[in-house]
């Protein structure tokens, strides 16, 4: 999320929100008029409202006068009742008021019934001409009070008109007549008004656009910033202004130093160790995923490397390690015709998520690169507070203390022939030893390092341990698990394809493939397999029938012995299917040439059972547990 | 019917209406205007000879294309009366600018007058009768019966 904000396109953005201003400020500038006419509505309703209760009350009054008599007719025959009609209308003038008069309709003409006023006064029952009769008309027909604007007469800015109501029949109109002057005054309250709103619109725009523009301009000078000249990754100034808003556990964080970098320095100059900065720096962000992990130029030839990652995605960030050195290893830079490389330590914290801050997590990152760097430099250490999680599982980092400091031992169970009742050979089966001496069984660790280059070190360093035994004790034969994904590391093949040349002994040493993963590429396999057998090898499947077994897989691959899944033989004493399952591998495998491995002969049970389904191999605690070689040197 | 009235008032109006708000030259001029149509559409000639009493000369003589003033009352075809005083002639047509004066001089046929910001054409059924004059149809809303008058 902080990445993709300076990944905003200032222009685009600018360009956005002065279009969408724009819009907003030309709507409120076409309403205007609308609200104008509300707002002046508004305040003539409040000047009117001033004198509505008084006009009501003199209403009342000139009704009270004439009693049940027809108003129109009573004043007009009554003199005294005139005159002190007039009178009480002369209360309504005020300065805002200029004429105050009743009229009432006497065919189709309006006619004066008293006048109020102080000035050009007219008769009882002159000739009145409202101009919009319309309007005079609905207060008579609705008997509802109405303001008219009375913008085609100089001296008048408006006019309301008041029914006057006797015995639930409009009689008259009561009209005050406000002045010019009134109308004139709201609309310059008005005006001032409207000069006000469109000076705050024009200045917040202005300033607005100002801010904004200012924003983007600081960003952009900000980002500049943050962009390390040389190599174009961040920079130090990045992170030191990103830290508040880094969720250190949202990242796994790998801290790469190249490895001998002065001597490239001292060697070919600075200019030649800037370039391979450089390259090295374009190698790192190749590597990495471009929205999500961030690169920063940590010191001169230190870069650190956030890979954007979850809890649960610890493997995949150690994956990601691991590419990031095979990578920069691979990386040839040519310097006037001659090709170089470097090689780096990075120093991995997967467990950012107890670090209080980004910067807590770096220091981790940096305590695991001394360890790289101390242990031999081109590595990758990961940093580890605890032996166990939370699970009981060893910790990454611990178990690749391990393999450093070599603390693992091979035990060894044997494998007998049926027939004979002789030993054929012993499977190694790998356990660590921590510093107390207490063995730690394959199931705390070996599901941490699945899939990770880790699983492929320790692959390595089994066989490593068991080519020295061999070499050592050349009565001896042993079998070793190889995993599918050992098979296609090249290291793996490599040192295998060693041990068969130089020391000969691939006769004894026998190679398990653990079925328990799905294969993507039988036909790589294949080629892996044939590759093996050719360096005289024996090929066997180790746990069939617990993953995703099948018999043409069997014939495919062309393996030498198959080993049936514990999870069936330990009940086929008991349980048909299990039996059942066990013959037809079992013919399968004796109609192919296979021959067959029983797992968990636990007891005398499972031992005649397996016999006398005419399997060639047995193994289990019935026969023996797995023991330390000392023992097998011992009977041997 | 209605429309047709409507329509048939729009020129006078149209005057009265539209122009009297535009300063009080300009309602001067108007004032000049609508008396020149109102005697044309009374008298059906296209020149009138106006006998003026109280009422400035020079106001005709600037607006009045069609009124010629007369100097003596009998040669006049209507006298036009802003102040009340004895009009040396009898029974010529008159018309005042005010509402008394047309209830004071019983020649008098027609008012037009300013009250209250607003312009009015006043004409009295009986007068107009008494006098032979038959007004277009346009002025029909501006006619009144004396009786009407009486109630007041």
């Amino acid at each position: 999320m902080v990445k993709d904000f300076f990944n905003i396109k200032a222009k685009e953005f600018y360009i956005g929100f002065l279009i969408v201003s724009i819009i907003i400020f030309g709507y409120i500038y076409s309403i205007m008029p609308t609200l104008e006419e509300t707002f002046q509505k508004r305040l003539i309703n409040l000047t009117v409202e001033s004198i509505e209760d008084l006009s009501e009350n003199v209403i009342d009054h000139i009704l009270s006068y004439t009693g049940n008599e027809d108003l129109v007719e009573n004043i007009i025959k009554n003199r005294d009742l005139l005159e002190k009609t007039e009178k009480l209308l002369a209360i309504l003038i005020t300065k805002h008021t200029k004429y105050v008069y009743i009229v009432f309709k006497k065919g189709k003409t309006y006619r004066y019934l008293v006048d109020g006023s102080r000035e050009d006064k007219a008769i009882p029952g002159e000739i009145f001409e409202p101009l919009r009769s319309e309007i005079w008309d609905e207060v008579l027909t609705t008997g509802k009070p109405k303001t008219v604007m009375q913008s085609g007469i100089d001296i008048i800015g408006f006019t309301y008109l008041k029914p006057i109501i006797q015995n639930r029949e409009v009689k008259a109109i009561l009209a005050i007549d406000y002045s010019a002057k009134t109308i004139k005054e709201i609309k310059e309250i008005i005006n001032t008004t409207k000069i006000l709103i469109e000076g705050i619109l024009v200045t917040s725009f202005v300033f607005l656009n100002i801010i904004i523009y200012g924003a983007i301009k600081n960003i952009y000078l900000r980002k500049k910033a943050y962009i390390d000249n040389l190599t174009k990754t961040f920079n130090r100034n990045y992170l030191e202004d990103m830290a508040s808003l880094l969720n250190p556990a949202s990242y796994h964080i790998a801290l790469i130093d190249l490895d001998d970098f002065k001597k490239i320095n001292d060697t070919y100059g600075h200019d030649v160790g800037d370039l391979v900065l450089k390259k090295i720096a374009e190698t790192i962000k190749d590597s990495v995923r471009k929205d999500d992990d961030i690169v920063i130029r940590y010191g001169g030839e230190e870069f650190l490397v956030l890979i954007k990652a979850g809890r649960k995605d610890k493997k995949a960030s150690i994956n990601a390690a691991e590419r990031l050195l095979r990578d920069i290893r691979k990386r040839k830079i040519n310097i006037n015709g001659e090709e170089i490389s470097v090689t780096a330590s990075i120093g991995l914290n997967i467990s950012t998520e107890r670090s209080h801050s980004i910067y807590d997590a770096i220091k981790k990152s940096d305590i695991a690169l001394y360890q790289a760097k101390a242990n031999g430099k081109n590595r990758i250490e990961i940093y580890s507070e605890k032996k166990t999680d939370q699970s009981g599982y060893i910790t990454i980092g611990e178990i690749q203390r391990f393999l450093e400091e070599k603390r693992f031992i091979c035990h060894y169970q044997p494998i007998v022939d049926l027939k004979t009742g002789k030993i054929s050979h012993y499977e190694a089966l790998v356990r660590f030893v921590d510093q107390e001496g207490n063995i730690i069984y394959p199931n705390k660790f070996i599901p941490v390092i699945e899939n990770t280059f880790l699983y492929s070190r320790l692959t390595k360093s089994v066989i490593e341990y068991n080519r020295n035994i061999l070499k050592e004790h050349k009565n001896l034969k042993i079998s070793i698990n190889l995993s599918p994904s050992d098979l296609f590391t090249e290291a793996v093949i490599k040192l295998l394809e060693e041990i068969a040349v130089e020391d000969k002994i691939s006769e004894r040493l026998i190679l398990e493939i653990i079925e328990n993963e799905s294969i993507t590429s039988y036909e790589k396999m294949q080629n892996a397999l044939l590759r093996l057998k050719s360096f005289g090898y024996k090929i066997g499947i180790d746990d069939f029938g617990s993953g995703y077994s099948n018999f043409i897989y069997l014939i495919t691959l062309d393996v030498d012995f198959l080993k049936i899944d514990a999870n069936i033989i330990k009940s086929i004493h008991k349980d048909r299917i299990s039996y059942v399952v066990t013959e037809t591998i079992n013919n399968f495998c004796k109609k192919t040439d296979i021959k067959t491995v029983a797992e968990y002969v636990e007891n005398e049970d499972i031992y005649v059972t397996v016999k006398s389904l005419d399997i060639d191999y047995g193994q289990g605690y019935y026969f023996s547990k797995p023991v330390p070689l000392e023992e097998i040197v011992k009977q041997e | 019917m209605t429309i047709r009235y409507v329509i048939n008032l729009l020129p006078v109006f149209f005057l009265v209406l539209f122009n009297f708000s535009i300063g009080l030259e300009r309602e001067k001029e108007l004032e000049v205007k609508i008396i020149e149509k109102i005697s044309s559409d009374m008298l059906g000639k296209d020149r009138i000879r106006v006998y003026l009493v109280g009422y400035p000369q020079e106001r005709i003589i600037r607006y009045g294309k069609k009124l010629i003033i007369a100097t003596n009352c009998i040669s006049a075809d209507i006298v036009i009366v802003k102040e009340k005083m004895e009009i040396p002639c009898k029974g010529k047509i008159i018309l005042t600018t005010n509402y008394y004066l047309l209830l004071e001089y019983p020649d008098a046929v027609g008012a037009f007058y300013w009250k209250k910001g607003r312009p009015h054409i006043v004409f009295l059924k009986e007068r107009l009768k008494k006098k032979g004059i038959t007004l277009p149809y346009e002025y029909e809303k501006f006619i009144i019966e004396i009786s009407d008058r009486k109630d007041g």
